[in-house]
């Protein structure tokens, strides 16, 4: 379990940087805050954090001093500076005393996230397995967190999810957003890698089989709710994605 | 001295200069010493004409001595009575018979000792033998060169002495008649004249070759027989013309002059040997080369100082332009500019700098220091620490009420400003995309759910350099004038490829589309260069900034989308 020690003058800043990252998800069980110089180099003392994090200004003092006077003391601690000035003379006074990176303020939430994850793998001999995991949503079909996935699929996704059972298509997308349908269905493969109507197809399949598996609806209806109004051809698709007929399916089950 | 030679202009005007100079003394030298050897030659042509005269008066005067004689010896009885006795007489018959005929009262009277007397002293010994022929043989007398005399008697005909040779001299012939009856032959007198004593007297000439040749071809070599050869007079001889020049069948280059003789059947031939006058007179001829060069290179020296003094004057102005050029408005004015037109080229082109210098100083320079002084003031106002502080502090308070969305927008707000202010003029596409996206993604969180944007550029556009800050206001005009509110599917794509001559970056909006008639006036304004104000700056601004800096490598298209909005495309050629 990892100990992190945040550094800054002012209490507002401390409490946004407890709730910039999920510190508990990367196994930082201990963070303490402190506001001065004395209280920051007794608190290093106290607890040895893994990480601590420094304004470059403290009050009257700097926070790279105070990492040097901490350094004296050969603390196995790695530093972060965070620093409202990109002037070079700080930025090269902390590379000096072997600070580990110097975050811009207002401080970018990807940002600080890499040099953590960094620092656990690489000084802290971590590991980052079942992080991000449990509340990741990732969609069924492309096996992709909607994280990764720019607003624009993510919003064409939704569309799908919305309107699967309708007459939906890239072209009545593409209506929508004014966009010259080719080149909205090549935005969409190039993010997906799939085409818009097999991930359609795809998606309807698989609507199609949670519900022969959940329900004992006629298949002729169910093909009907998934947007197949000809039953033949739904089941012809049904059989090409799966292998098996509908009615196999659920006599398996 | 060297320095015009940097110049191309002034290279080959000195090397036509060289090439005239050098052919005009070449040719004036050559001309001088032809002129030169044509006097030597022509006075040694006079020299010869005087000494073939000599000889031929020489010969005139003995023949005239001899007719004279022989009137004397018809006109003298007792001469002639002795002559007679010698006639065809032994030694003994003659002294005899003088002896017998001779009389008291009357001197002896000897035909050899009168001959020595009257012919040979007034022939100044050019008479080396006399001979009375009879048809049989012939008595001789001999004149040696101190003049005693000797006799010969009854000495035939073919005997090796009488052979013609012009080695011994030539032979006067004279009939001698019976004074009683003249058309009867009684003998004949053989008068030698020898030449070895009549060429003699043209020694003192200054001949350099000189032989007579008889008309069988014999050579009597007079004088140059120590360079000379027999063969050079034969060949000299074989000449049809009277005098010029040959090369003797490729023996020698001379002069040479022929001399016929209306006298006696002999040719005197004079050779001059050009090699040996050359030789003679090398000094003078050394002198003339020597003081053509001299002249030449006087010449040559005195136009090269002309041309490095206009040089120099060149230089001094293309150096102007060249520093003028590097943006270099020092100014380098020579102490001294020269009184002709290349000063005045100088001195004008010193005071354009010097005036343009100032102007810019004036107009520019002071505009932009004041603007870097507001500027300045501006951020000296608003501390960056301060700000960014703020910035942070305001994200923090975001995060405490949860909201990450906020959170996030305030930290790519602050990032970008920084770029905005910190980044160099000068970045690359990639840095340019990457404010773009902070700017869109900051109008996401000002739009929720109602704007969308994606960038898809390959990578070897990244890193292309390009000028800071020319998207976001492409992007700006499309908030402006394209984004529909009411709609939920704004969109903007930024799309950018590598093609084989090309880079293309293509800006696709599905906003409100540009009417034609707008479109083409934005397209006209955007294309003349004229600095006509324009509704949408932000376009026009971008398009002369991007022309700036790529020249025209750039290429700015705008067009209605089929669909929907407009789209704007950049187009970078290679190379």
């Amino acid at each position: 379990m990892y100990k992190l020690l945040i550094v800054d003058d002012e209490p507002q800043i401390l409490e946004g940087m407890k709730r910039t990252l999920n510190w508990e998800e990367y196994g930082f069980h201990l963070i303490e805050t402190c506001e001065t110089r004395e209280d920051a180099i007794a608190k290093s003392v106290e607890i040895i954090p893994d990480i601590a994090i420094f304004d470059v200004r403290i009050g009257p003092d700097l926070g790279y001093e105070i990492i040097q006077k901490l350094n004296e003391l050969r603390l196995p601690t790695q530093y972060i500076i965070m620093s409202g000035y990109s002037e070079f003379e700080y930025a090269q006074a902390a590379i000096r005393c072997g600070v580990k990176d110097y975050l811009l303020k207002p401080v970018d939430r990807s940002k600080l996230q890499t040099v953590i994850e960094k620092i656990i793998v690489e000084d802290l001999n971590g590991d980052l397995d079942g992080i991000h995991k449990q509340d990741l949503n990732i969609d069924p079909i492309l096996g992709i967190p909607y994280e990764e996935l720019s607003k624009l699929t993510n919003r064409i996704l939704l569309m799908v999810k919305a309107e699967y059972a309708q007459n939906i298509t890239l072209k009545s997308v593409a209506e929508r957003f004014r966009m010259n349908s080719t080149y909205l269905g090549q935005l969409f493969l190039k993010e997906t890698r799939m085409k818009f109507s097999e991930y359609l197809m795809a998606y309807r399949m698989l609507q199609a089989k949670e519900q022969i598996l959940t329900t004992n609806e006629k298949i002729s209806s169910i093909a009907h709710s998934v947007g197949y109004p000809n039953l033949n051809y739904f089941y012809t698709q049904f059989q090409g994605y799966f292998g098996m007929s509908p009615s196999d399916l659920r006599k398996k089950s | 001295m060297g320095s015009f030679w940097q110049i191309k202009i002034y290279r080959n005007k000195f090397i036509a200069y060289t090439v005239f100079v050098v052919a005009i003394g070449l040719v004036l030298g050559l001309m001088t010493c032809a002129v030169l050897i044509y006097q030597w030659i022509e006075g040694a042509r006079n020299e010869a004409v005087s000494a073939f005269g000599r000889v031929e008066s020489e010969l005139q005067y003995d023949t005239d001595r001899i007719e004279a004689y022989m009137q004397r010896i018809y006109s003298n009885d007792r001469l002639m009575t002795d002559v007679r006795y010698f006639l065809g007489n032994t030694a003994e018959g003659y002294l005899t018979s003088r002896l017998e005929y001779s009389l008291y009262n009357e001197p002896l009277v000897s035909f050899p000792e009168d001959m020595r007397a009257f012919l040979y002293s007034s022939m100044k010994g050019d008479l080396t033998q006399v001979s009375l022929h009879t048809e049989n043989g012939a008595n001789l007398v001999r004149f040696s060169n101190s003049g005693n005399v000797s006799f010969r008697f009854g000495v035939p005909n073919t005997d090796e002495i009488f052979r013609e040779k012009l080695e011994k001299g030539f032979v006067y012939r004279k009939k001698l008649s019976d004074p009683n009856q003249i058309s009867r032959q009684i003998g004949e007198f053989r008068f030698l004249i020898g030449s070895e004593p009549l060429f003699r007297k043209i020694l003192g000439y200054k001949l350099d070759i000189a032989a007579a040749v008889s008309g069988t071809g014999e050579v009597y070599m007079i004088t140059g027989m120590d360079h000379g050869t027999q063969e050079m007079i034969l060949r000299a001889a074989e000449e049809t013309r009277n005098s010029g020049f040959s090369s003797l069948g490729g023996l020698k280059n001379v002069f040479f002059m022929n001399f016929h003789s209306t006298k006696f059947d002999y040719r005197l031939i004079m050779l001059v040997d050009l090699s040996h006058l050359m030789r003679e007179k090398a000094g003078i001829l050394a002198t003339i080369v020597g003081s053509v060069l001299l002249a030449m290179i006087s010449v040559l020296m005195l136009i090269s100082y002309n041309m490095r003094d206009d040089a120099r004057f060149l230089k001094h102005i293309i150096n102007s332009i060249k520093r003028v050029k590097t943006a270099d408005f020092t100014p380098n004015s020579p102490a001294r500019y020269r009184r002709n037109e290349y000063g005045m080229i100088a001195r004008e082109l010193d005071d354009m700098v010097h005036e343009l210098d100032k102007h810019i100083r004036t107009e520019y320079l002071l505009k932009l220091k004041q603007q870097e002084t507001e500027m300045k003031a501006l951020q000296h106002q608003i501390n960056p620490h301060f700000l960014y502080n703020t910035l942070e502090s305001i994200r923090s308070t975001a995060l405490l009420h949860k909201d990450v969305d906020t959170a996030d927008a305030i930290a790519t707000l602050g990032s970008l400003y920084r770029d905005i202010v910190h980044k160099d003029n000068i970045i690359t596409i990639g840095e340019e995309l990457e404010l773009l996206q902070k700017f869109l993604s900051i109008m996401e969180l000002k739009y929720p759910g109602r704007f969308y944007y994606q960038i898809d550029v390959e990578d070897p556009l990244l890193a292309i350099s390009t000028v800071k800050f020319w998207m976001q206001p492409l992007a700006e005009n499309f908030f402006v004038h394209g984004f529909n509110p009411s709609s939920e599917f704004n969109l903007l794509v930024v799309n950018g490829w590598e093609e084989e001559e090309r880079f293309v970056l293509e800006f696709v909006d599905n906003g409100k589309s540009i009417p034609e008639a707008r479109l083409e006036e934005v397209r006209r304004c955007l294309y003349s260069r004229e600095d006509a104000p324009v509704r949408s700056i932000g376009l026009r601004n971008v398009y002369t900034r991007l022309s700036f800096f790529y020249g025209d490598a750039f290429r700015m298209e705008i067009e209605n989308n089929e669909e929907a909005g407009v789209k704007i495309t950049v187009i970078i050629s290679k190379g």
